[in-house]
């Protein structure tokens, strides 16, 4: 009764949506949604750590070797939402840097988490949900000749800015030293709904700030 | 004195240069799934059939560049094509379709005016893109003398050049400029990751994932507004709610009794 209230609600006030099923999905977020905020206390955290994208995927070296582990510092900012007392959703945006690969071009990584959290035992916390990285690659232009098999070419170095999305599912482990002290590690399969998925992993201190 | 300083430069300018285009802004394919046609020609000054292409390449694009998650483009093997045994690139340019690659052997003189060459690889200057990959198949190529890896690494290679990737001055790369037996390829490296994620990332008609709890599908672009327009409701929604919960945190606090 009360969702169907809500879709009639979001059909008038979102009038050019098509479709019922649509709008049945916008309604059950905008539901759900109302029902975490209406019954949560919320802190805001923040997070330092490290984030390994693209883990045993590309080379790192002459022998053909894997590249594992990256070093990529990443900041992140979320709130805590208590919607009960085993029970938290902590939407979080991150930022990782990764390591400038020249001086002409660089990459970064946007990341968006929408985890619950529950509560297992004590201080032991299991979390997972859905998250979207959104990779950055970016050039500052211009070219430069180079080797091009018998002889020498001129190549463009690139220029301007692309992001590439990408919906990935994770699960995670958290442990609370204090309230506001806690690390935490997270596994991410990216991305979640195409192949080829790849898995990247994420290790970071989370404080509490006020 | 300005050769030295030419060479100077030009050392200092590779050293700083990753990965690199063709041209400033290269044509870009118009679909998601690329087929590769391969030219109906057996290459045999190689000792390969028109079939032992096809796998070669089948295998090669599967363990390089259909790896890459952060790119929408993927490729696959299609169809022969009949070309002549000594073609042209725009002889083979012209044998196929728009968005399409042409991988063959060629006798071309002209184009391979010497043995050392292994392959050529080159698209279309401007859109509609054509890719084209020429195998170097005249008496005495390098190319029969690679190993099966290098083969396929070799057309993975060229391949990079037909999508519009230049070359990289990172030696383990798969676009670097040199094949050398001391270096195993056995995979893309991240420097060719941001190559082809550069020119064909993700696009997601879906900006985040709350716009949509159920499946993620694609939305006419006109319908892009209406998904912008929810998120900010939302985000609006978690600021608002956030200072009403700061108060109500606030008001929840135990008060000290006054005595």
């Amino acid at each position: 009764m009360r969702l169907a209230s809500i879709y009639r609600f979001s059909a008038k006030i979102w009038p050019m949506q098509r479709g019922w099923s649509n709008s049945f999905r916008y309604s059950c977020c905008f539901f759900l949604l109302a029902l975490l905020l209406f019954s949560a206390r919320v802190e805001a955290l923040m997070g330092l750590g490290n984030l390994v994208t693209d883990s045993g995927l590309y080379q790192k070296n002459r022998k053909g070797q894997k590249q594992n582990f990256e070093y990529a510092p990443y900041l992140s900012f979320h709130y805590r939402w208590e919607f009960s007392s085993r029970f938290e959703f902590t939407p979080e945006l991150g930022f990782a840097f990764h390591k400038r690969p020249s001086p002409n071009h660089s990459r970064m990584t946007f990341m968006l988490l929408y985890p619950v959290s529950w509560r297992m035992w004590r201080r032991h916390y299991l979390r997972g949900g859905l998250a979207n990285l959104v990779t950055r690659v970016a050039g500052k232009g211009g070219s430069v000749f180079m080797n091009n098999g018998n002889g020498v070419s001129l190549f463009a170095r690139p220029s301007g800015a692309t992001y590439s999305p990408a919906a990935a599912a994770f699960l995670g482990y958290e442990y609370r030293f204090r309230e506001y002290l806690a690390v935490r590690f997270d596994t991410f399969l990216v991305p979640m709904l195409a192949r080829p998925m790849r898995l990247a992993f994420s290790l970071s201190t989370n404080l509490y700030y006020f | 004195m300005i050769k030295i300083l030419t060479l100077l430069s030009f050392a200092a300018s590779v050293t700083s240069s990753a990965f690199t285009l063709i041209i400033t802004n290269p044509a870009r394919y118009a679909t998601n799934n690329v087929e590769i046609r391969i030219a109906n020609n057996d290459c045999d000054n190689l000792g390969l059939s028109a079939q032992d292409v096809k796998d070669m390449v089948a295998i090669s694009v599967g363990q390089y560049w259909n790896t890459v998650p952060s790119s929408k483009i993927r490729f696959h093997s299609g169809s022969f094509v009949d070309v002549a045994e000594d073609a042209s690139l725009t002889d083979m340019k012209n044998s196929i379709e728009d968005n399409q690659i042409i991988i063959g052997c060629s006798k071309n003189s002209d184009l391979f005016d010497s043995a050392n060459i292994l392959a050529v690889g080159t698209m279309t200057v401007s859109a509609p893109a054509r890719g084209i990959v020429a195998i170097n198949n005249t008496a005495g190529s390098r190319f029969s003398s690679l190993s099966e890896s290098n083969q396929r690494a070799t057309l993975a290679h060229e391949m990079g050049h037909a999508i519009g990737i230049g070359h990289s001055t990172h030696e383990y790369a798969l676009m670097y400029f040199v094949l050398s037996e001391s270096i195993k390829q056995e995979s893309l490296a991240r420097d060719d990751s941001d190559a082809i994620t550069f020119l064909y990332p993700n696009k997601s008609k879906v900006p985040f994932l709350l716009g949509s709890c159920g499946q993620i599908r694609d939305i006419a672009d006109k319908d892009l507004w209406f998904n912008y327009i929810f998120v900010l409701s939302v985000l609006a929604l978690f600021l608002m709610w956030f200072f009403v919960a700061g108060s109500f945190n606030e008001m929840q606090k135990p008060q000290r009794m006054k005595l």
